[in-house]
């Protein structure tokens, strides 16, 4: 029987099919829980579903630990290493482990995929029993789990399930389609599109927007704020402060000026300008490559600003930039570190130039070469560079500052002010701070500090030895 | 001023007259402006209405005015408090642009709390003078509580409030958890729901006993973060005492009473005796007294007053220092000792020198908690100020008129900020 001559989906017992489909779409990863228990009754409710599944000649070799406890909770987040805040606020952290004794070499790993099939089960009931559930996946030693829990060394953790009176209502995530994960009788997937490779020439800019799609998804806890993980808020960092600054001193020249942020991602940069300066722009928009990216920011800013006041904008052409506005429609433009992702960014800067008003100014930042950025390095040794092994960006080439120069001059623009932001001297200003530390010189560690805390933004020569470079261009 | 007459019996009240037009002059569309000069000193280039700290000192500032002088004109400035603040409040609870030197962000953190704790002093003054509240402020206290502590900071498991969204899991900042339990002492006893705060009240008691330095340099003192065990800053701490008295009178309990003695006692160590308090305090070595901020001695002081603490000899030191520091204009230096360190050099750095409105306003609570004399607001129409002071250690020109603050480097101008303006024209600093 092939896929055409399949029975009608009508015929298959309809409203059970609908339900559970209904019980699908509707199923949300909860990260905000009411202090109400969970019945102990209904809990093992839950794990008798999670037990009703398959699992490789039966030998169910699953086993789950229900924590209620708040003070093993600690424990477990402790020596595990995962912070998330929902672990402690739900009722029930249910650590879920797999048999390895029993386990010889087998290659396709069934105890661990019985196990896997078991969490995915134990959420949907959870679902269709009212509760809100979430498996936790940032979870940087899960062999700590098992120690918190005393549990034996042939029982290997296989992650956390939080479980509780769901007290949030996410939106609803991206999922790809089901022509794009299903094939009839021959696969004929290529090489994944999330390769751990960051030289942007290896990435087309279909690849570049359905990574940043997905990226933004997959990392998309800041949207209800309370669930964000650990991350520092970027915008408390003093690079994110010094652009809002040229930014804001940008629009001052301007009345109600139309601002435009390229590539906005997750919205920090328009959050950042929402709260500086909402009564003094026109229109904001964030401009993206992909409608996903648009509706992840409509829904941040849902709790921030009045409907309409974001507007999103996605990429008309799946092959080449083409942000969606007319020639000269604004005034103000930003770029935090986005053009790193393309080989060739002259396309995006061209654009750039295009919706820029004659009279409008863009605030441009790129990663300068000659920095030593070693998280680059470190990252790249653990292979890093992969959607799912860590957060990252993607693609990510650094400029020399004549290259990128030029390029601005290519796309047509003009530079009127450039910076360099962390110097390199920073670093070994606070190196020379905690060494007279250590020997008990504060006094002196106090004046470095300062010193060098004056210096974070410099212009003229000294720039080519910074972290970033900032370009102010009309 | 630099005046002589700064220990004359009505210094006091002709400096605070002159700081009223000054932070008056700063009014614009939404709130006061200003630049702020903090440890971190990037926010020079925004200087939009801001809603952290600066509104605790006008409102306290106002109450006190009214108490004293029955002019009506303050309860006016409280109710467009009470109006610019429900403006800038997001639909989580938090305020746009309250994280003071780290501005422009929202949820900072002690300022909404503590601005919530003096929104709620001066809404019962208000309801005593038989104002009403203005239309919509009931629902903004009611959102900052529920959406804002309750819903997003409270941390059930540590049964403490957290510093801000994104801490870490285990870690509280005393000084806010103590604003926050002002906000609730009072937010419960204005709409008759003590009760419901009480387990959230005795949770974050408890932190903060939890949190108290016991013995050595640091006796007495709250640390700014939970986990630090080896610094605090003595004002921040100060801070933190109003919050304990309210605990001892409202629960009765005597260790409130004694965690109170011992902060105190620490607070006092920190002021020094030519005048201003250290900037912070070690477990392991000597304070760090440079730079003094002006501001933060008039918080701690101020703190010390509305606890009940101020010794007359301290205050006497300490507001001689103080009102040496105000300028022509009527704003206040916002510090001694930046860069050099001390004794400070001459001329003193531009962060030492440039005005800040959030460190003002501290200034303006304590001056109208102690004057009762009825100056008038001295809002200056012309005059300028110029001083030399170091910018990286070249000398460059401050000036400031009643439209703009500049800085120039010989002819080039580092900085400037039209009064009333959201961002700098230039900041290069």
């Amino acid at each position: 029987m092939t896929e055409s001559e399949s029975v009608p989906v009508a015929n298959l017992n309809p409203v059970n099919g609908d339900a559970f489909m209904a019980l699908l779409e509707g199923r949300r990863s909860t990260r905000m829980f009411k202090e109400a228990p969970v019945p102990g009754e209904l809990l093992e409710r839950l794990v008798r579903a999670a037990t009703l599944l398959p699992t490789a000649c039966n030998r169910q070799l699953w086993h789950f630990v229900a924590v209620t406890d708040p003070a093993i909770k600690a424990t477990v987040s402790k020596l595990s290493d995962a912070q998330q805040s929902y672990l402690y606020d739900a009722p029930v952290l249910m650590a879920v482990f797999y048999d390895t004794s029993l386990e010889t070499r087998n290659p396709c790993n069934t105890a661990e995929i019985g196990t896997g099939i078991a969490v995915g089960t134990l959420l949907l009931a959870a679902e269709a029993h009212g509760l809100g559930a979430i498996y936790l996946g940032g979870i940087r030693k899960p062999a700590g789990i098992g120690k918190a829990l005393g549990a034996p060394p042939f029982l290997r953790c296989f992650g956390l399930v939080c479980v509780g009176w769901r007290d949030d209502d996410p939106p609803a995530p991206n999922r790809r389609p089901v022509a794009e994960v299903l094939e009839y009788n021959v696969c004929t997937k290529t090489r994944p599109r999330f390769h751990a490779d960051i030289r942007p020439h290896r990435w087309s800019l279909a690849q570049i927007a359905d990574f940043r799609d997905k990226l933004l998804w997959y990392k998309g806890v800041h949207i209800d704020g309370k669930t964000l993980h650990v991350d520092p808020d970027p915008r408390a960092c003093p690079l994110f402060q010094f652009m809002t600054g040229r930014l804001g001193m940008m629009l001052a020249r301007y009345d109600k000026p139309r601002v435009l942020d390229v590539l906005s991602f997750n919205g920090d940069v328009v959050y950042q300008l929402l709260n500086a300066a909402a009564p003094l722009i026109d229109t904001l928009y964030a401009y993206d490559l992909t409608p996903g990216i648009g509706r992840y920011i409509r829904e941040r800013f849902k709790r921030l600003a009045p409907p309409g006041y974001v507007e999103c904008l996605s990429n008309t052409d799946t092959d080449r930039i083409a942000i969606p506005l007319p020639d000269g429609h604004v005034q103000v433009l930003s770029c935090y570190e986005r053009l790193e992702h393309f080989e060739d960014p002259l396309p995006l800067l061209r654009e750039m130039r295009r919706v820029l008003a004659p009279n409008g100014r863009a605030l441009v930042l790129v990663s300068n070469r000659f920095y030593p950025h070693l998280y680059r390095y470190r990252r790249m040794r653990k292979k890093d560079y992969a959607l799912g092994r860590n957060w990252n960006r993607g693609p990510e080439r650094k400029f020399e500052p004549a290259q990128i120069e030029r390029l601005l001059e290519q796309a047509g623009f003009r530079v009127t002010a450039a910076f360099g932001v962390q110097p390199v001297f920073l670093k070994a200003a606070a190196l020379l701070a905690a060494l007279y530390r250590r020997i008990g010189l504060h006094g002196r560690a106090d004046r470095v500090s300062d010193w060098s805390s004056q210096r974070f933004a410099i212009r003229g020569r000294f720039r080519k030895t910074c972290s970033v470079l900032a370009y102010e261009i009309e | 001023m630099k005046s002589s007459d700064s220990n004359t019996s009505n210094a006091p009240a002709a400096a605070l007259g002159a700081l009223d037009g000054w932070l008056e002059s700063l009014r614009g569309e939404g709130g006061y402006y200003g630049p702020v000069v903090g440890l971190r000193g990037t926010a020079m280039a925004w200087c939009g209405p801001a809603h952290d700290w600066r509104w605790e000192g006008l409102l306290d500032g106002w109450v006190s005015r009214h108490r004293h002088t029955a002019d009506p004109r303050f309860l006016d400035r409280i109710e467009r408090a009470l109006r610019d603040l429900q403006g800038a409040q997001l639909a989580d609870g938090s305020f746009r642009n309250s994280c003071f030197e780290q501005n422009p962000m929202e949820g900072g953190m002690p300022h909404e709390p503590a601005v919530m704790a003096a929104v709620l002093r001066a809404s019962r003054y208000l309801r005593e003078a038989g104002r009403t509240w203005p239309e919509g402020s009931e629902a903004m206290l009611e959102r900052f509580v529920e959406e804002r502590l309750i819903k997003s900071l409270w941390n059930k498991t540590l049964r403490t409030f957290n510093n801000w969204l994104q801490s870490d899991f285990d870690v509280y900042a005393p000084p806010a958890v103590a604003a926050i339990v002002e906000t609730l002492f009072a937010y419960g006893e204005l709409t008759g729901t003590a009760e419901r705060w009480t387990p959230y009240l005795a949770g974050a008691a408890e932190s903060l006993l939890k949190s108290q330095f016991r013995d050595g340099p640091l006796a007495g003192a709250l640390p700014v973060s939970s986990t630090d065990r080896a610094s605090a800053s003595p004002y921040l701490a100060a801070r933190c005492l109003p919050a304990l008295m309210l605990l001892h009178h409202g629960t009765g309990d005597r260790r409130f009473a004694e965690a109170s003695d011992r902060l105190a006692d620490f607070v006092k160590r920190g002021f020094q005796t030519a005048g201003g308090i250290a900037c912070m305090a070690f477990a392991g070595r000597p304070q760090r007294v440079a730079p003094l901020f002006a501001g933060a001695t008039a918080g701690a002081m101020w703190a010390l007053c509305r606890a009940g603490r101020m010794d007359e000899a301290l205050w006497i030191t300490q507001l001689g220092w103080l009102l040496a520091l105000q300028t022509e204009l009527g704003g206040f230096d916002t510090a001694v000792g930046f860069g050099a360190g001390l004794p400070p050099r001459d001329p003193p750095d531009w962060r030492d020198a440039l005005p800040a409105y959030g460190w003002a306003a501290h200034v303006y609570a304590l001056l109208a908690h102690r004057v009762t004399a009825t100056p008038p607001c001295q809002r200056k129409e012309s005059g300028v100020v110029r001083r030399d002071v170091m910018v990286r250690g070249r000398r460059a020109v401050m000036s400031e008129d009643v439209e703009t603050i500049t800085i120039r480097d010989r002819a080039e101008p580092l900085y400037v900020w039209r009064k009333r303006a959201v961002w700098s024209e230039v900041c290069l600093l």
